[in-house]
């Protein structure tokens, strides 16, 4: 049941994690709150990024801050789904007799980083599917529950094309998230060779643990959503389908095929949490424009039009924003803490009261 | 509560932009009704002016109070959704919808919202969201002025231009004549007799004017008659001033009547008031016989007169008489001694016997002065028909061949070199001017100068 406790540890917390995030983590501000946007909603996230880019110490940290055990599968070509999931190995007992174990895979921990995802063969990404979707496991027919919470974390090189493995669409729908990390900037570059030239090794602390997440889960759920909010977000999501009787003028143009209801839904989780992360209890259009991006681009399926006029899924999603006609600009003012500006102020910044933070 | 309070506050705000649009509205309906009543208007040449007017108004209140009704009335959630539009982002109208939510979160929520609401104080409505439909009704406006300016320059168009009627044909203008000569007739105060012969005159016109095949002869026909009815009117003012000229004459002739012939041939009342009174100053001095004598020797003389005189009016001879029987009856028991008693009765007669002649003298003028108005008008009407010119032109439908009546006359214009004589070409040039005049608008003057030149030469 929430309560006044429950929102006010909500937003202690999640300024807590944000400060230590950043600690670890230059820039890219709007791929870090994505990310707790997930692990809060209780999502995946695909992301998408050159090597170097800091996707698997961003992961590393997430396990510090939330206190979560973090594995790291590597996907290879010649990744079996064993390798994953775990399999079963003959182990003699006190008595001598040979009987079968379970030896558990990478997958059985909190968050798992599949670096690389799309150079493994299908049979072996979709090793990952029953575990991101039903947070389950099946090896020679017996079912074992991951543990919770349970986040996967995948990640794809964009340059490297050659002899990867695209996922499927039904993997794909599987992602709440894809995001997109980009090159940092000068300044942030500077700053990242000023940070690692004093420690490579992540020094964000733990401030939130399992049953806490699961709380600011629960939490953010009983956020209300108006009902005109709740059907923008069913439009956004029927808008991407040119069959659809919502479908904007740009879907007609370049898009193949739509977003699935998985859309919908991730649309309203995350806004929920996006909210309240903002301080704020209910859902705002804003929410939702922000999401959208994130949510749909790998769920829309340009045509051979969109391919060879080089129209983006996000440009796709900012026209159909903009033709549903809600897109008003955020207010500035964010609820949450501002980013360190030099690594002096990384171990200045922990102790701060949530006052002095607003 | 606070924010249901706060919410208020707003929908004022909306309320008056929801009458305020719905006026602008209404009215541009008003204005686009009113722009297709006027420019039926134009096209059928009708005066729609209140008409138009009043539909317009009328439409116009019905389609704002429509439109606020049904578009513009501002509700709660109108109301919440436009102040989220001022960055609280959907705050209001989330907690529009939970406001009947006792749940924790909906309660915190209310609370957010509010709070955020108390900060801020919002204007929702804008000058310039009125900007567009002020400019369209505008356009409107002036496009249902210029309908209406184009109505009632149609409409004016018509009364100055009355319609094109067919030319009457030869029949229904000689009937337009006979009816206007029977009209005054009818109206003319004359003796019945005369009434009478008048009509019958003109009745014989109508049944005389299908016998004929010409324009020529039904016009020659009409214009005679008309000259006979001038003339008969004219022979009954001369008959009717005759009379009077008549025994005024008469009574000139006799020396106790003599004052009284003067005066009625004055036909002034004042003089013949001055006559009777002469006449009873007369006898006045006179005593016994001389008396008795003088007033018989008058009685005979107005009887004499009356009996000589042709044609006398009969009230004015009725009158005379009376005043003839007033001079015997006053000495019929005359005895010398008895001249006052006389007098004063031949007093009470006489002056019964002058107002009776008065009476016949106004009458007879009265009857002269109407009919030279009859004349007059009569003379009048002739003159303003076109088709009754002093000089006919030749008839353009005479289907007849009908050869004109002299058989000598040519109907081509001859070269005159000096050495034609006139006689010969006389009758085609008359006929020329006379074309020519009847179709020129010349002054009357002028028109008689050409006639008689005419006239000389024949």
């Amino acid at each position: 049941m929430v309560n006044e406790n429950s929102l006010k540890q909500f937003s202690k917390k999640s300024d807590l994690i944000f400060e230590q995030l950043k600690r670890d983590f230059i820039g890219q501000e709007e791929v870090v709150e994505n990310t707790v946007i997930a692990m809060i909603a209780g999502g995946n996230i695909l992301l998408e990024g050159v090597p170097g880019v800091g996707k698997t110490r961003l992961v590393r940290s997430l396990g510090r801050v939330f206190n979560l055990p973090f594995s790291r599968i590597q996907f290879t070509p010649d990744l079996m789904p064993a390798d994953v999931t775990g399999t079963n190995i003959i182990v003699k007992d006190d008595k001598g007799n040979s009987k079968f174990k379970f030896q558990p895979g990478p997958i059985f921990s909190n968050i798992i980083l599949a670096d690389e995802i799309n150079r493994a063969t299908p049979k072996t990404q979709s090793a990952l599917l029953e575990a991101m979707q039903e947070h389950t496991v099946t090896v020679m027919g017996d079912t074992m529950a991951l543990n919770e919470p349970f986040f996967v974390l995948a990640t794809q090189n964009p340059i490297e094309q050659d002899g990867t493995y695209p996922l499927p669409e039904a993997q794909m729908d599987r992602f709440m998230f894809k995001l997109l990390i980009t090159y940092p900037n000068l300044k942030e570059l500077n700053e990242i060779v000023s940070m690692t030239q004093i420690t490579m090794e992540e020094v964000a602390e733990s401030v939130c643990n399992a049953e806490e997440l699961l709380e600011m889960r629960k939490t953010a759920k009983e956020i209300p959503v108006a009902s005109e909010v709740q059907m923008y977000a069913m439009k956004l999501t029927m808008a991407t389908h040119p069959d659809s009787e919502v479908a904007a003028a740009v879907t007609h143009k370049y898009v193949r095929y739509g977003a699935s209801p998985r859309a919908a839904q991730a649309l309203i989780t995350a806004g929920k949490v996006r909210a309240l992360i903002n301080g704020r209890f209910n859902v705002s259009y804003a929410d939702l424009n922000t999401l959208a991006s994130p949510i749909l681009r790998h769920r829309i399926k340009p045509n051979f039009e969109a391919i060879t006029e080089h129209v983006s899924t996000d440009d796709i999603i900012k026209q159909i924003i903009k033709e549903l006609g809600h897109d008003t600009p955020e207010p500035t003012g964010n609820h949450r803490p501002q980013a360190p500006t030099s690594p002096d102020d990384v171990e200045g910044k922990t102790k701060k009261s949530k006052k002095d933070r607003k | 509560m606070k924010h249901e309070k706060q919410l208020q506050k707003y929908r004022a705000q909306l309320v008056r932009e929801g009458v305020l649009h719905s006026v602008i509205f209404g009215m541009l309906t008003g204005a686009v009704i009113g722009f297709i009543t006027f420019l039926v208007g134009a096209f059928t040449r009708t005066n729609v002016l209140w008409v138009g007017l009043a539909v317009t108004i009328v439409i116009a209140a019905v389609a704002s109070w429509l439109f606020y009704r049904f578009r513009f009335r501002p509700t709660i959630e109108a109301v919440a959704r436009r102040i989220d539009l001022n960055g609280l982002q959907e705050r209001t109208i989330t907690m529009v919808e939970l406001q009947h939510d006792d749940s924790f979160m909906a309660k915190v929520q209310r609370e957010n919202a509010t709070q955020e609401l108390s900060k801020h104080t919002f204007q929702l409505v804008h000058a310039k969201a009125f900007l567009k439909p002020l400019l369209v009704m505008l356009c409107a406006l002036i496009l249902m002025g210029g309908s209406l300016g184009f109505m009632i320059t149609q409409v004016n168009a018509a009364i100055d231009d009355p319609p094109i009627t067919d030319e009457p044909t030869d029949d229904e203008i000689f009937q337009e004549m006979i009816d206007e000569l029977l009209s005054i007739i009818n109206n003319a105060n004359i003796d019945v007799e005369l009434k009478s012969e008048l009509y019958g005159m003109v009745v014989d016109l109508e049944a005389r004017i299908p016998t004929y095949d010409t324009y020529m002869e039904k016009y020659t026909d009409v214009l005679e008659t008309r000259n006979e009815i001038l003339q008969l009117i004219e022979d009954n003012i001369l008959e009717l001033e005759d009379s009077l000229m008549n025994i005024a004459e008469e009574l000139q002739k006799y020396e106790t009547t003599e004052v009284l012939g003067l005066a009625l041939a004055t036909w002034d009342d004042d003089q013949i008031i001055a006559a009777f009174e002469y006449m009873y100053d007369r006898i006045d001095e006179l005593l016994g016989q001389e008396l008795y004598d003088d007033m018989l020797q008058t009685a005979i003389d107005i009887e004499t007169a009356l009996a000589d005189a042709a044609g006398t009016d009969e009230a004015m001879a009725a009158a005379l008489q009376q005043l003839a029987d007033a001079y015997r009856a006053a000495i019929e028991d005359f005895q010398p001694g008895d001249e006052t008693e006389t007098l004063d009765d031949f007093q009470v007669g006489q002056d019964a016997a002058l107002q009776e002649l008065l009476a016949a003298v106004q009458a007879l003028r009265e009857l002269v002065e109407e009919l030279m108005e009859l004349q007059e008008e009569l003379e009048e009407e002739i003159e303003q028909v076109d088709e009754f010119p002093m000089f006919l032109p030749w008839p353009e439908d005479d289907d007849s061949g009908e050869e004109p009546n002299d058989p000598d006359t040519t109907s081509e214009n001859m070269v005159i070199d000096g050495e034609t004589p006139y006689e010969d070409v006389y009758d085609s040039y008359y006929e020329e001017a006379m074309d020519w005049l009847t179709s020129e608008s010349l002054p009357e003057e002028m028109r008689q100068i050409i006639e008689n030149y005419f006239d000389m030469l024949k």
